[in-house]
């Protein structure tokens, strides 16, 4: 399972915990493909509400447009729905799920990100994206709040995008590609947790920190730790946690057949906070009792 | 001369008693540092002394912690039954109860897969719980540190002959929580 996952799943095991404490004893499975797959995802849904032994089913939607069919058939089917952690399909969508637990700003966190990079760069210079899957929402929204600030400013030029399918190897490999393809490269904005490890990694060796500016998401340890050693600018990191957590406790309430309304809203936004080189002590030691 | 004899005695034993003060403060002085310097090794030795069973009494209390854990886990895994493996409700049962005959925080199986079953969850998990990653043939202590930076301790035990949903369970695991 992915990293960014067992934070989430902490949040839920607390609010499991906190449920037994008073009594009330809360189930769930959580179990992650190999790999971001529409298709598999939707195979895993089906297989789910076949079994019929879960009172909701939660889904962080691997592409809107594959999986908003299947979601609205199991729920005329009878099913309850939700989704949960980065990306959505809502009513917006066309898509007839009870609620949703997680980040609602993927474009602003790109907004946000890519703002920070350009105010670095001083509003000129050559930039590359790394994204992560291709038709994942929270990654190509995150991609397209990211392309609409580099096209306010006339000096930035976005030279190249990539597609690492959310592996730090892949994005290393691109990174190593556009240093060696883009001389004057002066910036890399990383839309996943994924990719500014492999990004940093690849500068670092390059010996182009400083230089070529990171900026990405998340909380990997390798990347909090090039944000310490000034490898990488800025890190927006979601707190997944309490997306983990809430995901628990609106289930629940779904589960016993209430509504969005008043006891929870139809979306429960997740914070997402940037953070820069000189709170990376502090996240390091908060987040990995690293102490140093 | 005479008069003179009498001041030679007199600065010659004037000069001795001078002399022997000095000796003397010297000898004090010396001394005060000797006792000063056996009374820091005679506390030195004492507090090592000290020490060293505290931290004996503390290595026997956690040691008696581990095997204690190790035997509940062994028990735990000897009664399970066929009827315990039937189905997923069947299998968070006993899993529950023995959590709470032994008083565990987590106590897991997990399969050939990396599934790992808890009385509340069935998760992917190798990636939570990094000594998952190698297969488990021998009993093996590990820590995990956790978001937050709280370090666990946990035992896992490997398991033979047990199959659940089709696969084969591999390891027992339990945290092993030291001070409450």
């Amino acid at each position: 399972m992915h990293a960014w996952w067992d934070a989430v799943a902490l949040g839920m095991e607390d609010a499991v915990r906190q449920y037994e404490e008073k009594g009330i004893h809360i189930t769930f499975d959580y179990k992650a493909p190999e790999a971001i797959s529409a298709y598999d995802q939707i195979q895993r849904i089906k297989k789910a509400a076949a079994l019929n032994n879960y009172d909701v089913i939660g889904v962080d939607v691997a592409d809107i447009d594959i999986v908003t069919p299947v979601i609205n058939q199991l729920i005329a089917e009878g099913h309850k729905f939700m989704t949960f952690s980065s990306s959505d399909s809502g009513k917006e969508n066309g898509c007839n799920r009870i609620a949703y637990v997680g980040n609602t700003h993927n474009y602003n966190d790109g907004q946000n990100l890519t703002e920070a990079l350009c105010y670095y760069l001083n509003y000129k210079g050559n930039v590359a994206m790394l994204v992560g899957n291709v038709g994942a929402p929270c990654y190509e929204e995150r991609a397209s709040g990211a392309k609409d600030v580099f096209d306010k400013y006339e000096g930035i030029k976005l030279i190249d995008v990539k597609y690492d399918e959310d592996s730090d190897v892949k994005a290393y490999n691109f990174t190593k590609e556009f240093l060696k393809k883009y001389t004057d490269l002066d910036g890399i904005i990383c839309c996943n947790m994924s990719n500014p490890v492999g990004a940093g990694r690849a500068v670092e060796e390059a010996g182009l920190a400083g230089k070529v500016i990171i900026v990405g998401m998340d909380h990997d340890e390798r990347a909090i730790k090039y944000l310490r050693d000034g490898i990488i600018y800025a890190l927006a990191i979601q707190d997944c946690y309490s997306i983990g957590f809430d995901t628990i406790t609106t289930a629940v309430k779904i589960a016993d057949g209430v509504e969005p309304g008043s006891l929870y809203p139809e979306k429960t936004e997740e914070a997402t906070t940037v953070f820069y080189q000189n709170d990376a002590a502090v996240l390091l030691h908060s987040l990995y009792g690293i102490m140093e | 001369m005479k008069k003179l004899t009498k001041r030679i005695i007199h600065i010659t034993s004037a000069s001795f008693m001078i002399l022997l003060a000095i000796l003397l403060l010297i000898m004090s002085l010396r001394t005060a540092d000797t006792t000063q310097e056996v009374t820091d090794k005679a506390i030195d030795r004492i507090s090592h002394f000290y020490i060293e069973e505290i931290a004996k009494s503390r290595a026997t209390l956690i040691s008696d912690e581990l095997d204690k854990k190790y035997n509940y886990v062994k028990n735990a895994l000897d009664v399970i039954t066929q009827k315990d493996l039937e189905s997923s409700k069947a299998l968070r049962n006993y899993l529950g109860k023995m959590r709470k005959l032994y008083n565990m925080d987590t106590f897991a199986l997990v399969d050939e897969n990396g599934l790992f079953y808890t009385s509340h969850s069935t998760c992917s998990g190798k990636t939570r719980y990094p000594f998952l990653a190698e297969t488990i043939t021998k009993t093996i202590y590990s820590t995990v540190l956790n978001y937050g930076g709280e370090k666990q301790l946990f035992l896992a035990v490997p398991v033979s002959g047990v199959y659940f949903n089709n696969s084969k369970i591999t390891a027992c695991f339990v945290e092993v929580i030291l001070i409450k």
